[in-house]
């Protein structure tokens, strides 16, 4: 514990994994502090998770990873563990979106949507007079789009995502070929390819398109896909002879798992990248440490307090400081919010935690006219993005149409309940058999992630009387879905009105009868659920009067502090933010590892 | 007959002998890892399905190198698809035969004895009109002591043929099977043009399972990706513990793996459709019915049109669960025996 | 409620030779699938003695329901299970939630209407029991293509293909 460190990286997700394993290719020494467990570290205790899935009785992203009184993180509001709530929601609208407290992080139960924003996301303010513009433009982050697409492992094709403004480098292509589009995608496609919808007095063409993903496909040459991890101690390799579970995950099998587990690991999480990292030998990871303190000299952070708790079912812990030369916060943007406001570490601006973002999803939900094969493959495989940009943004928020392959489970629990439904109408024997079989494999649905401005009325804020397990501060979360996202909303769900009539899917959409939460806009009722993309709380920005960090995530307000993460995304657009994430994160790499209080450093 | 004095039929022949050498051990090694309870005995599941995996590149190696000589792999029209429980080489059929069997130590014992690495036997005749893989007859005729010793024959094969006036790599490329095609396992796909594709080939399946070096070499165990050779995958179960990297190859004294042998469906051995009736037999004929689409599948892919094998995945997990609900299944005759797959071919 | 991991995939479970016979004939009638693709799933013995545990009174009234209706002719079978069984005031809700445990692997307990008629046997949301079958729910072999999510995965690809019935 005496131990100085060059670099002291608060939360192992993918944030922390790549910042660690740049640091440690540039001869760092670097320390990990990981508030969660190291469950999913061997393949076995993954595989646990597994069963605890099948176990849940509510099946939610949250639902295989055993909570954890210690390092609580939130579940879906009204549905998730009794008693166990992290948020302290003051509304007025609870916020909806989860991630996780672990090692591997919320990459643990992500999809695996690899988008890269649109250049016009990037100044919103400017073009739209919505929300916050970057200090930075797509340009600039478009060389770490690219390495953050070669870490992760994305599948796609760049000709299906020249659109909106994107653009490659001449001769890229993603390091596997896309994921191949679901049967349902085809019978969409066919019917829903080029047809003309306006929103916001704008017309756009659709087009059903592959989405890049974090998820194992055929290779191109020059990239061998990475499968399951199974680590010693440590996060080390284990040392058994033989690595079992390396060729598990080399290719996705179609568990249609991918949230809340995907059971081989074909898709990316970030323990694949904290492997290279502790392999490099310099760097150390603790799990069930949480940091509960920056604590500073002037504009100098000089350490991190953090508690070690032996049992996540038990509060005795002990407390020790972390030493280094640099120092970065990568816990997510609640989590780093809410570390910066427990060290009392709020901007003179007190734009830390203010601005926190969500993409609202609306779901649409109906019968196929033919037998699609719902439920299988990745949950999704397609989208039509063609609404991400335009000119109406000035006026209401864009969206893009996830397209699912996951049925009605999110909606309405099914088949689960289309069980109940038929058993209740008194069908059994061969007659419920032959009703199921007509139906479940007929049952599609699509979701529109709008894009929310950053306002400063959402915000993670801190109320001493409300802690957790160990006496730490829970998240007090004041949000709201304002007119412009629910324009965007209800613009969203016509769409999907409009393309499931051309593409002859019978509208089953009922927001009273689903699990989901009810928006209201102009008497719609808007079925919505969270994406789980939490952004805002520290964003970058040009100078500290208006910002919490700079362009490469360095705190305006400590030299040698970092608060990195979707935190510091002044935006998202409509695009999921995981692959910006990253991106940013190869950024802040090289700024770390270039800073000058690393030349010449001494104990 | 040395190597040096091969005909090309000679050579083709021998690589066929091989793909058919890889393809008999999948039905055993498939039915002891179905008969594993759901999620219990992830290890040994994990060892197993890693072993299957590794036949199946050996396969498609054998049958790259087969098409980049110019000769045809042909399993569905006159390979050895034998039933069980079947002659396998070196080993007297009339006391020693590979079954289908549910998993545990019987199971594993015959494992070790397809994958021996170095043991010495004299080839045995096996009876008039049965039916013998080709590797066995080749061995019996030319007298390789050794699996291995049967494929460092085929390199030495293709070394001097290659080394002779004409042509030797005349396959057409399209054949072969690319990388993209095949994954999931500890090796690489190669793609043969030349006869260092094609001794890489042969390098490969020779590190990996049958045929190691000669010589007890400390770390003859691995293979140059740090993986177990078959043999010692399969002594680590029957020994219930890993290997340690200066372990003697006999005796691994690494961490105890933990078997729990009540948690098998306890399949009726080398059950045939024969033996069913009713429903039950229905299931297992469609189960083998499976079977003989994967063989199709795989046929077509290692013939012309490698894209085949995405198909033939898709099967290999159809056939999984067709095979685990056989093997959950008690036999109506009160024994306590459960059904399982059959693997027969030509399903009948 | 911290949930506890599962350890049900290790449990022995022994048929019961009683009972079982007539419980697999009796779900099949229910579910629409037959005995053999019952057996298939390995789960029938689990439900059973869950049954039996959980409604040791009600159970053996169902089962000796069920051998009456058995007995009818095969044309006449399905309208004497729904007027001996399903229509009636206590085996009809029981033999509901078997029909759901069948397909669902989720035991849902019974109404409190029910308890309060034929006493409340503490029957709840069985953890252990979800998660050794939920991968054999009937549901999703009902389904055209369909498959659990996280187990029985078709394959790399495959779900590009036509949907065909297993």
């Amino acid at each position: 514990m005496d131990t100085h460190y060059d670099v002291v990286i608060v939360g192992a997700g993918i944030t922390g994994a790549i910042l660690a394993w740049q640091a440690a290719e540039a001869g760092r020494s670097v320390l990990v502090l990981e508030a969660g467990t190291d469950t999913s570290r061997t393949y076995a205790g993954y595989h646990s998770q597994v069963e605890t899935f099948f176990g849940a009785a509510a099946k939610t992203p949250e639902a295989p990873w055993r909570y954890n009184a210690n390092a609580p993180s939130p579940d879906i509001p009204g549905v998730g563990t009794p008693g166990a709530d992290y948020f302290v929601e003051r509304g007025p609208v609870p916020f909806a979106s989860t991630y996780a407290r672990l090692a591997g992080g919320t990459t643990l139960h992500w999809l695996g949507t690899c988008l890269r924003m649109i250049p016009e996301d990037f100044d919103c303010a400017t073009r739209f007079g919505r929300g916050l513009d970057w200090p930075i433009g797509y340009a600039d982050l478009a060389p770490d789009y690219e390495r953050a697409e070669w870490e992760i492992g994305v599948a796609g094709d760049v000709r299906d995502q020249a659109h909106l403004g994107i653009t490659f480098r001449d001769g890229y292509q993603y390091p596997m070929e896309r994921i191949p589009p679901s049967y349902s995608d085809g019978l969409l496609s066919e019917k829903v390819d080029g047809m003309l919808v306006e929103v916001g007095g704008q017309t756009a063409r659709l087009l059903v398109r592959s989405t890049p993903a974090g998820r194992n496909s055929t290779p191109r040459p020059g990239y061998r896909p990475v499968g399951a991890v199974d680590l010693a101690e440590g996060f080390g390799p284990a040392d058994t002879g033989q690595d079992l579970v390396r060729d598990l995950g080399e290719r996705c099998q179609g568990n249609s798992a991918c949230v809340p587990i995907c059971p081989v690991q074909a898709k990316y999480n970030a323990l694949k990248t904290l492997a290279k990292a502790v392999a490099t030998g310099r760097v150390t990871v603790l799990t069930q440490a949480v940091a509960a303190r920056v604590v500073t000299e002037g504009r100098r952070v000089t350490g991190i307090e953090y508690l070690r708790y032996a049992a996540p079912d038990r509060p005795e812990h002990g407390s020790f400081t972390a030493r280094g030369t640099t120092y970065v916060l990568a816990c997510h943007a609640v989590e780093n919010a809410k570390l910066l406001l427990m060290s009392g570490l709020q901007s003179p601006n007190g734009l830390v935690g203010a601005n926190l973002t969500d993409h609202p999803t609306v779901l649409a939900w109906g019968l196929a006219p033919e037998q699609a094969g719902a439920y299988r493959g990745p949950l999704s495989t397609s989208g039509i993005e063609d609404l991400r940009g335009g000119a109406f943004r000035s006026e209401l928020g864009a969206f893009r149409i996830e397209v699912g392959n996951d049925g009605w489970l999110w909606p309405m629990g099914a088949p689960d309940t289309t069980v109940t439904d038929a058993v209740g109408k008194g069908l059994f024997g061969r007659a419920l058999r032959d009703t199921l079989r007509d139906r479940i494999g007929r049952q599609v649905r699509m979701g529109c992630l709008v894009e929310q401005p950053s306002s400063t009325r959402n915000r993670v804020t801190l109320d001493p009387s409300q802690v957790d397990a160990l006496g730490l501060p829970r998240p007090v979360i004041t949000y709201d879905l304002e007119p412009y996202v629910l324009k965007g909303m209800a613009a969203a769900a016509a769409t999907m009105r409009t393309v499931f009539a051309q593409a002859g899917i019978e509208d089953r959409t009922d927001p009273k009868d689903s699990f989901l939460s009810i928006a209201t806009w102009e008497h719609q009722a808007l079925p919505w659920g969270g994406a789980g993309h939490l952004s805002g709380t520290h964003c970058m920005g040009t100078g500290p009067e208006s910002s919490v960090v700079d362009a490469q995530q360095r705190s305006w307000q400590h030299d040698n502090l970092f608060v990195a993460g979707p935190g510091s995304m002044p935006s998202m657009g409509t695009a999921n933010p995981t692959l910006t994430v990253a991106a940013l994160a190869f950024r802040t790499a090289r700024d770390l590892i270039a800073s000058p209080e690393e030349r010449g450093a001494t104990v | 007959m040395p190597p040096s004095d091969w005909t090309l039929d000679d050579l083709r022949l021998h690589l066929m002998g091989a793909v058919e050498l890889e393809l008999l051990t999948i039905p055993p090694y498939l039915t002891a890892l179905y008969s594993l309870h759901p999620d219990t005995n992830l290890e040994a599941a994990l060892i197993i399905r890693s072993v299957v995996v590794e036949e199946m590149l050996h396969l498609t190696l054998a049958a790259n190198v087969l098409n980049a000589i110019g000769g045809r792999p042909d399993i569905t029209g006159g390979g050895y698809l034998p039933r069980y429980p079947a002659a396998i080489p070196y080993h007297d059929p009339q006391s020693f035969q590979v079954g289908l069997l549910p998993f545990g130590d019987p199971a594993l014992d015959t494992f070790l004895a397809i994958e021996n690495p170095a043991a010495p036997v004299a080839p045995v005749a096996a009876a008039a009109g049965a039916a013998v893989p080709r590797v066995l007859e080749l061995a019996r005729d030319r007298g390789y002591p050794t699996i291995g010793a049967f494929y460092t024959a085929i390199q030495a094969g293709l070394r001097a043929l290659d080394a002779a006036p004409g042509e030797l790599f005349t396959g057409k490329e399209s054949l072969q099977v690319r990388p993209e095609h095949y994954y999931a396992s500890g090796g690489k796909v190669i793609v043969v043009r030349c006869l260092d594709d094609a001794l890489a080939a042969l390098e490969q399946i020779i590190e990996q399972g049958e045929g190691e070096l000669t010589g007890p070499l400390p770390d003859e165990k691995f293979d140059p990706e740090g993986d177990l050779a078959h043999y010692y995958r399969f002594n680590e179960l029957r020994r219930r513990r890993r290997y340690r990297a200066d372990d003697t190859p006999q005796t691994p004294t690494g961490a105890l793996i933990e078997l729990d042998l009540a948690a098998v469906y306890p399949m009726r051995p080398n059950l045939r459709v024969a033996d069913l009736s009713g429903d039950l037999r229905t299931a297992a004929l469609a189960c083998n019915r499976i079977y003989a689409r994967l063989l199709d599948q795989i046929q077509t892919a290692i013939t012309g049109q490698p894209e085949e094998l995405t198909r033939a995945v898709g099967t290999m997990f159809e056939l999984k669960y067709a095979a685990i609900d056989l093997l959950r299944t008690p036999l109506p005759d009160g024994s306590g025996q459960h059904a399982g797959p059959t693997f027969e071919y030509p399903p009948c | 409620m911290i949930s506890k991991v599962p350890r049900a995939i290790r449990e022995r479970v022994l048929p019961r030779p009683d009972q079982g016979d007539a419980f697999a004939a009796l779900s099949a009638a229910l579910t629409g699938f037959s005995v053999l693709e019952l057996a298939g799933t390995g789960v029938g013995d689990r439900y059973l003695a869950f049954l039996a545990r959980v409604f040791p009174d009600v159970l053996p009234d169902l089962l000796a329901a069920w051998s009456e209706v058995e007995r009818k002719p095969p044309g006449e079978i399905d309208a004497a299970l729904r007027a001996r069984i399903l229509d009636d005031a206590k085996l009809g809700p029981f033999a509901r939630q078997i029909l759901e445990l069948w397909y669902t692997a989720t035991w849902t307990p019974m109404p409190a209407a029910w308890n309060s008629a034929y006493g409340d046997h503490h029957d709840g949301f069985d953890a252990e029991l979800t998660a050794a079958a939920y991968p054999e729910g009937l549901m999703w072999r009902a389904g055209v293509g369909t498959h659990p999510t996280a187990a029985r995965p078709g394959g790399f690809g495959t779900w590009a293909f036509r949907p065909r019935e297993a």
